[in-house]
């Protein structure tokens, strides 16, 4: 995290530097990143929450995740090596289906660094035995078994920069 | 294998003392396991401690003011399950034969970060989200509710019982009892869970001496099982605690006794609802019967087995590092039949500690020994 009037350390850090970390390609159904990926609107100290785990199309959110080309586990987020076999190479970029389904949810009544209280978190599940935890965008009418989608929001607000990154919201609102 | 006892016990009062440090804290709980156990620096042949949030070393400081350097000095961190996983590492080590006497210590100072809830990792992606421990738990409690027909004042009884047992200990954080009632007009902290159903913070320090040799008690304890095993990722089943469940069937087989033959259980109520799961869990009744099993009343400080007649995490308090061996020497008190502790003198005890927080897991660690008297 920056401090307010500095630059963000990661602007001049090449995108998705090729690495150890990096040996993977996007796969099959996943959108072509941009041009300039999400970080060209985003206020200046703005922190993206895991920047290779999703992209924005336009308020929606597609979630990244890695599948091994040697044994197919998912791994969200994008691994470096398959957790299953530990394949290094081979690993493919894949979206994770959406909606998803929430497994359950609550609301939190205390406030948390950058999180006005109260707020909303939900266990969602994904095909593919994934399991997020996320925010619920709103959270009146929503209980275990809704399907929501991923939409693009501020998780954390804060005075050297937001913390950005995906909500949830009810599938079909 | 090579039988080990809990030789000596010590613990402090819980409660918040920022003027204290995790030396100070853990000093006076060390002195009076050593004296329990009765033995000489030149006895103890390594020291282990767990702990989170003290920094560096804290095995090798507090054993620089004991005069206990020159050894080996084993840090542990584990979450809420330090010092049962240090303890797990001492008696492995005693089992092999490497060393005979052990001080194993738990110490932690909460009250030094101010007030409010856990520093959880902020780099962990369900952190970053929100998520907070009351509110991991609270999905589990919604999950709970809705699929068996324990109620939210099932919920507030988990807490007025281990509030009434922390009233009678004097060692408890918190001594004030509460009626269900008010732990359910408590105010909320994440729903359905109310303040009075979240374990708070603070500070404390425990410590036992565990050795091939039983020590001077009257009625030696002795380790039947020693189990520390970690959790799994996945979508798993909210209702269910597979880590514990897991942990216990390994240690029923250790011991070679089932939960039946259980007469004192102090368990990780970190929340209301970790009680009513773990009940489950380690066997003592089926899946959906814990609250038929919490009204029956077997598991109150009178009861055929109590849980948590400490007061548990809810109200003896949960100094994070200091919980597992504070567990150790509840049950040690109860098997040797010490003054305060529950009419009904126990064979066997069990105690019980995970440790969570982070992305992915169920829980990230869980411990359980068993105790036996000999």
């Amino acid at each position: 995290m920056s401090a307010p009037g500095q630059a963000d350390p990661a602007a001049g850090r090449p995108a998705a530097a090729p690495g150890p970390g990096r040996a993977r390609g996007p796969g099959p159904g996943l959108p072509p990143p941009a041009p300039e990926p999400a970080r060209a609107p985003q206020p200046p100290g703005a922190t993206r929450l895991l920047p290779d785990a999703w992209r924005q199309r336009g308020s929606g959110v597609c979630l990244i995740a890695t599948r091994c080309g040697h044994c197919g586990t998912l791994t969200f987020p994008p691994a470096a090596a398959c957790p299953r076999c530990w394949q290094r190479a081979g690993l493919r970029e894949e979206p994770l289906a959406q909606p998803g389904t929430v497994a359950a949810c609550t609301v939190v009544h205390t406030p948390a660094e950058g999180i006005p209280a109260p707020y909303a978190l939900a266990y969602v599940d994904f095909p593919g035995g994934i399991r997020l935890c996320g925010r619920l965008e709103s959270w009146d009418d929503i209980a275990p078994g809704d399907r929501v989608t991923a939409v693009a929001g501020v998780l954390r607000s804060r005075p050297g920069g937001d913390l950005l990154g995906w909500l949830f919201r009810k599938a079909g609102s | 294998m090579t039988g080990v006892f809990v030789a000596g016990i010590g613990m402090t009062g819980f409660g918040r003392f920022p003027g204290e440090t995790v030396e100070s804290l853990a000093l006076p709980a060390c002195l009076d396991a050593l004296a329990d156990a009765a033995v000489a620096a030149d006895d103890i042949d390594a020291v282990y401690c767990g702990n989170v949030y003290g920094g560096m070393l804290p095995a090798q400081r507090i054993a620089g003011q004991l005069g206990l350097t020159g050894r080996p000095g084993y840090n542990v961190e584990a979450a809420c399950s330090s010092s049962a996983v240090a303890l797990h590492l001492a008696v492995q080590a005693i089992r092999a034969g490497q060393i005979r006497t052990a001080l194993v210590a738990g110490v932690e100072q909460l009250s030094a970060s101010g007030p409010g809830g856990l520093r959880l990792n902020a780099a962990d992606p369900d952190i970053a989200q929100g998520l907070t421990m009351p509110a991991a738990y609270a999905m589990r409690a919604q999950a709970y509710l809705a699929a068996t027909r324990a109620t939210l004042r099932d919920l507030a009884a988990v807490a007025a019982k281990n509030r009434g047992n922390g009233s009678l200990n004097p060692r408890a954080q918190f001594r004030t009892p509460a009626t269900i009632d008010e732990v359910l007009a408590s105010r909320p902290i994440a729903d359905p869970l109310t303040l009075l159903q979240c374990c708070g913070t603070g500070d404390g320090a425990a410590a036992a001496v565990i050795s091939r040799h039983p020590g001077p008690a009257g009625r030696p304890v002795q380790i039947t099982a020693s189990v520390a095993t970690s959790g799994t990722t996945g979508q798993h089943d909210l209702t269910r605690e597979p880590l514990t469940e897991r942990a216990a069937r390994a240690a029923y087989a250790e011991a070679g006794i089932g939960p039946a033959d259980l007469g004192t259980i102090e368990l990780h109520d970190a929340f209301s609802i970790a009680e009513l799961l773990y009940y489950e869990a380690l066997g003592l009744c089926g899946y959906g019967e814990a609250a038929s099993l919490l009204r029956s009343g077997a598991t109150t400080r009178d009861g055929r087995c109590p849980v948590n007649a400490s007061g548990g995490l809810l109200a003896r308090g949960h100094p994070l590092g200091a919980t597992g061996i504070a567990q150790v020497a509840e049950v040690t008190g109860q098997l040797r039949g010490t003054a305060g502790a529950p009419a009904r003198q126990p064979r066997h005890g069990l105690t019980h500690c995970t440790g969570g927080g982070i992305t992915g897991y169920d829980h990230a660690a869980c411990a359980i020994h068993i105790l036996s008297a000999a």
